[in-house]
Order: C-alpha cells, then sequence, then structure tokens
C-alpha cells in the first residue's frame, strides 16, 4: 500500500486514534475505579484479604486469653503480615520460574493498586471516595454482650480529640479516620479497622430514636432503685449534681409513682417547672426530665492520664531486656 | 418550624371538638323573609377500637425485641398530635387549670398479669361486662381486642387519674432529621408513656451463689380508657417506696389458671399428663421467668405435669403457630399478633374471684427484658487494653485503691473469689506468642507466631523487597533457636483463601496469560518513552510500541496543554468600553431627547417618578422604516452573521497543499485511510 501525502502530523492522528485503542486493550476500565493494571475482580479480593476477610479468627488472635469476655483490645495493624497474607493468594498458579519473575516484576504495581484498593472496599452512602498511599492501619476487636445486644453500634474514630463537638463529621474529613472495615465475627465479636492512628474513639448506643427513663445508680445492672438526673425546663441544660430518687408504688414491679416523682421533681431547686397548669409539673416538662439520651464512650490513648503509664496497660511476660538478654547468650557465647 | 436538630416538647394539643356526633344549625334572618333553618349532622371520627396501623410511627422497646430495659419507660409514637384528646374519657371533673385528660394510656403488664383476647370480639364486648360506653354506634372497627385485669392488677400497676396527663405529651421535631420521624408529614408526634420500667428479676443462681437475672416477658397495650376511669386507683390510695419490689409479677393468673384447671382435671382424671413443660403458654425465652414460682404452686397443688393439657384447656385452639403452619394461609401479621400474645391467653372467668375489667385495647406488643446492665454499665465494665494484653483496665471501684467506693479506671487484677484465671500463654512484648509446635521431625517445640494485630506499631518492608513464592521463604528463626512462623503461616492462609475461591484462581490465571505481556510492553513503553518524549522510532519497534508511544504523547500533551500546544483562549473576550462623556444623568436624559432641566424642575416639586410620568415619550424622527431601508439592513446582518460562522467554523490543513481550508468537502489521507476497507476493489 501505498500511501501519497502521509506526513508526521497525520501519522500522529493515527497513532492517537490507535492509543485508545491500547488503553482499552492494556489496562482494566472499572467502572467504579478507573484504569488499573490488575483486574478489579484479583484487587479486590486482595484487598479484602488485606482487610483480613476470611482469615480464621484463631490466626487474628491466637489465645483466648487475649480476648477475655467482656473486653476491647486495640491494636497495629501488621503490614508485613497482610502482605504475606496477598502473597500467599498471588502464589495461586505460578508453575514456572518464567510466571515466578513476571509476577516478581509486577510486585510493587500490585501492592501500590491493593493499596488503593483497601479504601474503597467499604464506602458508606454519601462519603467521598478517599484515595491515598497505604499508610498505617490500628483498629481495635470488642468481644462483649454490648455487641450481641445492641446491634447497630456508631464507632467513630477521630485523628484529634473533639470530644466537644455534638456534632457528626463526615468520614472525609481529615480529622476523623475512615474506618475501612467494621465486622461483626461471632454475635458477640466486632472487629473494627481504622485507615491511621486515633487519637480518641468513639462507641456509641444505636439511635433507636428518642427514649425516656431512669438511670441505675451507679451502673450495677442488678440494683432495685433508680435515680433521675434533672434539667432546667425552662432551658433545657442539665443541672450538674442533681438527682432525685425515682419512687415506686410498694409491692408492684417497676411502676413509678407519678405523683410523688413529680413532687420531687417540683421540689428540686433550679428545675424551673409547673405553674403553665394546675399541676406541678407539666407533661412536656416530664417529658424534658425523662429524657435519655444515647451513651457515648470515649476511648482514649492512656499516654494521656499520667496516672495510668502505658506499662500498666501492656503487661507481656517477656520484656524485650529479657528477649535481648536471652538472644545474646545464644549469639555471644 | 423547629430548628435543626432539635424538637420542642408540648403538654397537650386539644381538639377543638371531641369526637362524637354533632348537629349544625344555620339560620339566615332576613327581614320580611322567613327561611328555613338548616340542620346538618356532622360526625366527628376517630380511632376507638383499633389504633389504625398508619397512625403509628414507633413503640419502644419495638416488637419481640429482647433487652434491658430496665431504665427506659416504654412508649408508644402517634402521628396525629390531637389524637390522644379526641375524646372525652369521663371521670371525676378535673379542676379548672388542670390539663385535659387524655382517653389513652400505655398499659404495661408482665406475663401472667393479664389476658388479651386471643381473637377480636365485637366491640360492645370490649368492655367490662354491665359497662357500655356512650354512643355505641361511633365504633370505627366492629370487633377489637380487649385486656382482661384484675382488680388488683389495676390498682398495682395502671396509672392513676392524676398520672394520665403527664404520661401524654406532644413533640414538635424538625422534619428535616429523618431519624426522628421517618414517614411523619408535619413533624408532630403524640406520645404515650408507660408508667412502668419493665424489669427483669435478679435472683441468685443456686450452684454458683452468683447473681443471675431472669428475663421477663412484657405486653403493652394502649388501652381505651372510656367510661372506665373511675375504676383507675388514685394518688391518694398508694403507698410508695424508694426501691421497688422484686417480683415478676403483681399477680400471675397463670397459676390460678393451673389450680383451677388442674383440680378439674383431676376431678375428671385426665390431670397427669406426661411432661413439665409450659411451652404452649410462655413464649419462648420466657420459661425460665416463671419457672421457680410456678413449680411451687404446681407442687403445692399435687398435679404436676399437667401443663399439656391445661394449655389445651386455656387455650381451646392450637398454638398460634402451630395453626399458622397447618392452615398455610393464616395472615402473616395476625399470626405473628398470636404469637405475641401468647402468654397473655389465659381464660380468666371462670375462676377469678376478685372483680376483672376489660379494657378495649387499641394496640398492642410484647418484649423480653432482660438484666444484663444497660449500654452504659456494660461499656464501662469493659476490660481495655492493647492486644497481647492479658487482663488490661477496668473502669470500677478499686479494692486496692485508696477511695474503694470511688470509681476510677485501674488494673483488672483478680477477684480472689473468682475461679482462677487461665494461666497467660509466653508472650513478648514484640506481641509474639509461644505457641506448641509440631516441627517437620515429628519434634513437640514451641514456636513465636504473632497475627496481624500487634501492641507497637511495625515498619513496612520496602515495596521493592522480595516476594515470596512459597511459605517457607517466610520462616525466621529467631535467636533463642524457635521458630518465628508468623508470616508464613499469613502466607498459607491466603494461599488457601485465595484457593478456596475458584472465580479469583481462574481470574489470576487468566490475567496471568493474558495481561502479563501487555503490562510488559507497558513498562518498556514507559522507559522509552521517558528517555525521549517525542522522538520514538515507530517503524523499528512494531505497531504496538508506535500505538503506545502515541497514546504516551497524547498524556504527555494532555498534561500539560499550554507548553505543548499553546496557552488557551481565554473564556470570554473583554467588551468594548463605553465612553460616557459628562454626569450619567445628562447623557441619560440627551439619549432619549429629554429636556434635563425642566424634568429637574418636575422633580423638585412631584419628585422624579411622578415627574418622568408626565413627561411625553418623545418618538425619534417620527417617521416609519421604509422597505428599502428595511431590506439593505437584512442583508448587512446576514453578512454578519456569515462572517462569523465561517470565521468560528474549525479549519484543518490541507495535506497535499499545506494550505489552510475547510475541510468539509476536500477528503484527506485520513479520510482515504479510513474509507480504505470499504471500498470493493483494494487499491494495491
Amino acid at each position: 500500500m501505498i500511501m501519497t501525502g502521509f506526513d508526521a502530523k497525520v501519522a500522529l492522528d493515527v497513532q492517537l486514534r490507535a492509543a485508545k485503542v491500547v488503553v482499552t486493550d492494556l489496562t482494566e476500565t472499572d467502572p467504579d475505579d478507573g484504569a488499573h493494571v490488575v483486574p478489579g475482580v484479583i484487587r479486590r479480593a486482595l484487598a479484602g484479604l488485606r482487610l483480613l476477610s476470611g482469615v480464621p479468627f484463631s490466626y487474628l488472635v491466637p489465645d483466648s486469653s487475649l480476648l477475655p469476655p467482656e473486653s476491647v483490645r486495640f491494636f497495629y495493624l501488621n503490614r508485613n503480615w497482610t502482605d504475606a497474607l496477598v502473597q500467599g493468594a498471588l502464589s495461586i498458579g505460578t508453575f514456572t520460574s518464567a510466571e515466578r519473575i513476571q509476577l516478581e516484576a509486577l510486585r510493587e504495581i500490585i501492592r501500590a493498586e491493593a493499596d488503593e484498593t483497601e479504601r474503597t472496599i467499604r464506602q458508606p452512602g454519601g462519603e467521598e471516595r478517599l484515595a491515598g498511599p497505604g499508610g498505617a492501619i490500628s483498629g481495635f476487636v470488642i468481644r462483649s454482650k454490648l455487641v450481641s445486644g445492641w446491634p447497630g453500634l456508631h464507632v467513630r474514630a477521630y485523628r484529634t480529640d473533639r470530644q466537644q463537638d455534638a456534632e457528626i463529621i463526615p468520614e472525609s474529613d481529615p480529622d476523623r479516620l475512615k474506618v475501612l472495615r467494621m465486622e461483626r465475627l461471632a454475635p458477640a465479636v466486632l472487629l473494627v479497622l481504622f485507615d491511621g492512628v486515633p487519637a480518641v474513639v468513639h462507641v456509641e448506643e444505636p439511635r433507636q430514636g428518642i427514649q425516656f427513663g431512669a438511670l441505675r445508680p451507679d451502673a450495677e445492672p442488678l440494683s432495685t432503685s433508680r435515680e433521675l438526673p434533672l434539667r432546667d425546663a425552662s432551658t433545657g441544660a442539665d443541672l450538674p449534681g442533681q438527682q432525685v430518687p425515682v419512687p415506686f408504688r410498694r409491692d408492684s414491679a417497676g411502676v413509678i409513682h407519678m405523683r410523688k416523682l413529680r413532687d420531687r421533681i417540683a421540689e428540686a431547686p433550679g428545675t424551673n417547672v409547673g405553674g403553665h397548669t394546675g399541676m406541678s409539673v407539666d407533661a412536656n416538662e416530664f417529658a424534658l426530665e425523662m429524657l435519655r439520651f444515647p451513651f457515648r464512650q470515649v476511648f482514649g490513648d492512656p499516654a494521656n492520664e499520667p496516672s495510668q503509664p502505658l506499662v500498666d496497660v501492656f503487661r507481656p511476660k517477656v520484656s524485650f531486656a529479657t528477649l535481648e538478654a536471652r538472644f545474646r547468650a545464644v549469639i555471644q557465647p | 418550624m423547629v430548628a435543626l436538630g432539635t424538637f420542642v416538647l408540648h403538654s397537650f394539643v386539644k381538639p377543638p371538638v371531641t369526637a362524637g356526633s354533632y348537629q349544625l344549625h344555620g339560620t339566615q334572618p332576613i327581614a320580611g323573609i322567613t327561611v328555613g333553618e338548616h340542620v346538618a349532622d356532622v360526625i366527628v371520627s376517630s380511632p376507638r377500637y383499633v389504633m389504625p396501623p398508619d397512625q403509628i410511627l414507633s413503640t419502644f422497646p419495638p416488637a419481640m425485641a429482647e433487652g434491658d430495659f430496665g431504665g427506659r419507660l416504654p412508649q408508644i409514637v402517634l402521628k396525629r398530635r390531637t389524637l390522644p384528646w379526641e375524646r372525652d374519657p369521663g371521670g371525676p371533673p378535673p379542676g379548672t387549670n388542670d390539663p385535659p385528660r387524655p382517653w389513652l394510656a400505655l398499659v404495661v403488664i408482665a406475663e401472667g398479669e393479664g389476658a388479651l383476647s386471643p381473637d377480636p370480639v365485637p366491640v360492645a364486648e370490649c368492655v367490662t361486662p354491665g359497662e357500655a360506653l356512650p354512643h355505641p354506634e361511633d365504633a370505627d372497627s366492629p370487633a377489637g381486642y380487649y385486656l382482661t385485669v384484675t382488680e388488683t392488677v389495676v390498682k398495682k400497676v395502671f396509672p392513676t387519674v392524676e398520672d394520665l396527663p403527664l404520661l401524654v405529651h406532644v413533640r414538635e421535631v424538625d422534619i428535616r432529621d429523618t431519624e426522628l420521624a421517618n414517614g411523619d408529614d408535619d413533624g408532630w408526634l403524640a406520645v404515650v408513656l408507660a408508667n412502668r420500667l419493665p424489669i427483669a428479676v435478679p435472683t441468685t443462681d443456686p450452684a454458683t451463689g452468683q447473681p443471675v437475672s431472669v428475663p421477663v416477658r412484657y405486653l403493652a397495650c394502649l388501652l381505651n380508657l372510656e367510661g372506665q376511669v373511675d375504676v383507675l386507683p388514685t394518688d391518694a390510695d398508694l403507698a410508695t417506696d424508694d426501691t421497688f419490689h422484686l417480683v415478676a409479677a403483681v399477680q400471675d393468673l397463670r397459676l390460678a389458671a393451673r389450680s383451677a384447671a388442674s383440680t378439674d382435671l383431676v376431678v375428671m382424671g385426665t390431670g397427669h399428663a406426661a411432661t413439665v413443660t409450659n411451652a404452649p403458654l410462655a413464649a419462648p425465652g420466657a420459661g425460665a421467668a416463671i419457672g421457680q414460682s410456678e413449680a411451687a404452686v404446681a407442687a403445692g397443688a399435687a398435679t404436676p405435669g399437667s401443663n399439656a393439657a391445661v394449655a389445651a384447656w386455656a387455650s381451646p385452639k392450637a398454638s398460634p403457630s402451630a395453626k399458622a403452619t397447618a392452615t398455610q394461609a393464616v395472615d402473616a401479621g395476625v399470626a405473628v399478633r398470636k404469637e405475641m400474645a401468647g402468654g397473655w391467653a389465659i381464660d380468666v372467668s371462670p375462676f377469678v374471684l376478685e372483680k376483672t375489667y376489660r379494657f378495649p385495647v387499641l394496640a398492642h406488643w410484647s418484649f423480653t427484658a432482660t438484666n444484663e446492665g444497660d449500654f452504659r454499665s456494660i461499656v464501662q465494665a469493659l476490660d481495655v487494653g492493647l492486644l497481647g494484653t492479658q487482663y488490661g483496665t477496668v473502669f470500677s471501684a478499686d479494692p486496692n485503691g485508696p477511695d474503694p467506693a470511688q470509681k476510677v479506671e485501674h488494673v483488672n487484677l483478680p477477684d480472689p473469689k473468682a475461679p482462677p484465671r487461665p494461666d497467660p500463654p509466653e508472650l513478648a512484648e514484640t506481641g509474639h506468642l509461644a505457641l506448641p509446635q509440631t516441627s517437620r521431625r515429628g519434634d513437640a517445640a514451641t514456636a513465636w507466631y504473632r497475627g496481624p494485630f500487634g501492641p507497637l506499631p511495625t515498619d513496612r518492608d520496602p515495596p521493592d523487597s522480595p516476594l515470596a513464592h512459597v511459605s517457607d521463604q517466610l520462616r525466621t528463626l529467631t535467636p533463642d533457636g524457635r521458630e518465628d512462623v508468623s508470616l508464613a503461616a499469613a502466607f498459607e492462609i491466603g494461599r488457601l483463601l485465595g484457593l478456596s475461591q475458584p472465580a479469583l484462581v481462574s481470574a489470576l490465571v487468566q490475567w496471568r496469560s493474558e495481561q502479563f505481556g501487555a503490562a510488559r510492553a507497558h513498562t518498556i513503553a514507559d522507559v522509552l518513552t521517558q528517555a525521549s518524549p517525542f522522538t520514538p522510532d515507530v517503524t523499528r519497534q512494531g505497531r504496538d510500541l508506535g500505538r503506545l508511544v502515541g497514546m504516551q504523547m497524547m498524556n504527555l500533551a494532555g498534561q500539560t496543554p499550554e507548553t505543548v500546544v499553546g496557552p488557551g483562549r481565554p473564556i470570554a473576550d473583554p467588551g468594548r468600553p463605553i465612553g460616557l462623556e459628562g454626569p450619567l444623568d445628562q447623557v441619560v436624559a440627551a439619549g432619549l431627547g429629554l429636556d434635563l432641566g425642566q424634568l429637574q424642575e418636575q422633580a423638585r416639586i412631584r419628585g422624579m417618578v411622578a415627574a418622568l410620568a408626565g413627561t411625553d415619550v418623545v418618538v425619534a424622527g417620527g417617521q416609519r422604516i421604509d422597505q428599502a431601508t428595511l431590506v439593505g439592513m437584512r442583508t448587512t446582518l446576514d453578512d454578519e452573521v456569515n462572517r462569523v460562522a465561517t470565521a468560528a467554523q474549525p479549519r484543518r490543513v490541507d495535506p497535499g497543499t499545506g494550505e489552510a481550508g475547510a475541510a468539509a468537502d476536500i477528503p484527506d489521507a485520513l479520510d482515504e485511510l479510513l474509507d480504505a476497507p470499504h471500498r470493493e476493489e483494494p487499491e494495491r
């Protein structure tokens, strides 16, 4: 074929058209993810492995005494361990040296793309897609009645302590850490992985709507009395330290003696109740006093509290010094 | 409208009229003419025996829920704010300043304290026999459920007359906050609270001596109190305590039912059934709740083991679930309702000696209260630590602390009374754990293992560190002679997890065969184009590489178009400056042909608007445009439009001559190339 008038510009034009075809040939273009070298099926499977999906629990927590009942354990994720996990999966189907060399040549690309995909495994609706190189991962595992009794716990991690803020900031906020994985591994075991190392972690009671009630004194589960912390009915603000015992009808299981309760509320100073109708406490004021908000537990760094140094929190049997001495004795007889 | 994320509580919202029949009389007095009176019958309706499901927004605790609700009052949220005040319940006249009395009350009864009718009955039978509600024709449903309770239960559990207004309030919420009012239209809700905390019964386990709790099932009923307010207790005759009485039910009718029925059965000689089970009476999970007290009574009646027969006696029909499975055609909603009411399906009338009352039940649901501790007490008692910690810190009273009553965070030391804790395994400060290992030669040894979770941050190997192909490459030996199999174990489990998914295996194999070559070409192209992006030797490296170079160049050009292609044209050109000579009002007046001086003088007297309104519009020239001028103007406009369109049209370089021209008609080399496959006889 002889082409006349075929100069460099036309050649370039043809090449550009051809290049578009090659782009689709070379890289897998995922409608969700964009262009990647590693196919989406493999990439997501590897990222899922990185987040330990499917890994038997005894591999995660090798001894039951490390996670006793009613406990929460925070941890740093060992990236080398999860990389070894991924290497194991990648080794499937490598029969010849050529295949292994090919795999070896691609290992950096695979690792970088799996790092990127980790953040796309869990994407709550309405949240922005976050991207970036793989960093430190931390998390906690909790084994408690909380997990089975309160399905739908809210877990949020913050890079800086924002306890004062009542607002809930989105996961893409720089002060908040993305939750990479939150899954119940067993009815009473919850695993949470964070994209980074948080300063504080909030665990909050599920918000099933507004509830009314009274508190157990001193959090004794079997107590037969209840206390009602008071609020100022004119402003809705809490009255710190002010509470009244809840009166019950004699010989009735748990039936509140309303008349006496509202008299006690009315007698307490600072509650500013009554006066609108003939009753000492109006129905809306009573509801305000009885209103209970979801409880939020804040886990912080124990190092923040000078009375509790880290050594009290983590007490291994074999210390670094012992290990070193033992190893030196072997190495330098 | 309330502010975002807030709500307002109101004591009551009283409707102008309550439900009932009304007559509207209309007269029109006109002098000299007699106009007949207009009489219209108006019926104001409201739910009476059945609460329509669309009026119920939510309940707490949720139906069939199980949990520690001992610190929370059950509640039902209704959508129409006036609903609790739409009927007059009667009763003693309230004081002049008292709030209106609602006709609805939420009553929570434990299993055995009352009986819920198993099936809907005609509404006339829903009230205490002998009573009749006013206006019986005002019924929203032909049949309804009713609750039968004894006078004892009414006195001990039901709210007092004075309590009724206190237990109902209206909440105005921000409807944008969907957590509070999903599905509600105006954000106004009526909330009916119960007066009883659903407690479980703590008891002592005889085997261990530890306190345990027995779950208790509760039934929450939204009752219609119309005409029966007088039977409610009053504040005056109620004693009070600061602690509640620990009993599962204030009165267990099932015991009475059992003894009565058993006696009957004994007389008839059929009372000795084989097994002790209260399954048809008690719902699943509630068996333990009533086990203790029942056992005692059953023994006293000397007829143990008649429960199955009693069940058949108490509820002649089969149990709801059995019936549902048997007929296959029972409405699922009905089956669930019956299941929920299972513990309250007692036939009360034959054996209870005291007076019983019936109340219409508009809505009911059941739930189970346990005593596991509430969220706060459980979460604060958690043992907190880093993974690797065997026993961390707890937030509770420290027996060794300076103040044993003060709750502080302290080390979770073993309780001397508790059973001994397991010995901690050998655990290094790095998080490694010594686990028993059988070596490949069969020797029993210990090996170090650390899972993915550790108490200390670890460094990640650099990206170019060698890749392991078999797990043995990751086995390491620590200086004390023991193996560290952490990474080898991770490799193996990763391999097994991968192999467990056939789709992943086939994807890996396919990727390897197809894509590795492409990726290699990609890498080579990267190297080549990075070295000299603009001088590729297209012919030597073959077709694919040429395409790659083109792609690379396009990418480079796309990244920095201003250096490769040239600076972009601004989106909009600045407009022509408008020259204004002199003050603005003079310019405007001159342009419109107005006499500014006269206008200003008028404006001083009447104001500028009035002055303008009073001035005639100046007509320019006073002549019409003739046809010839119009044609001339049109031609000029068409020429200008054509000129702009031609200038805006993209031009392409003619490859033969190098001249720029309109590319629409003249086929160039590329067109030839594109057309080549379509020609019948290719040019050779």
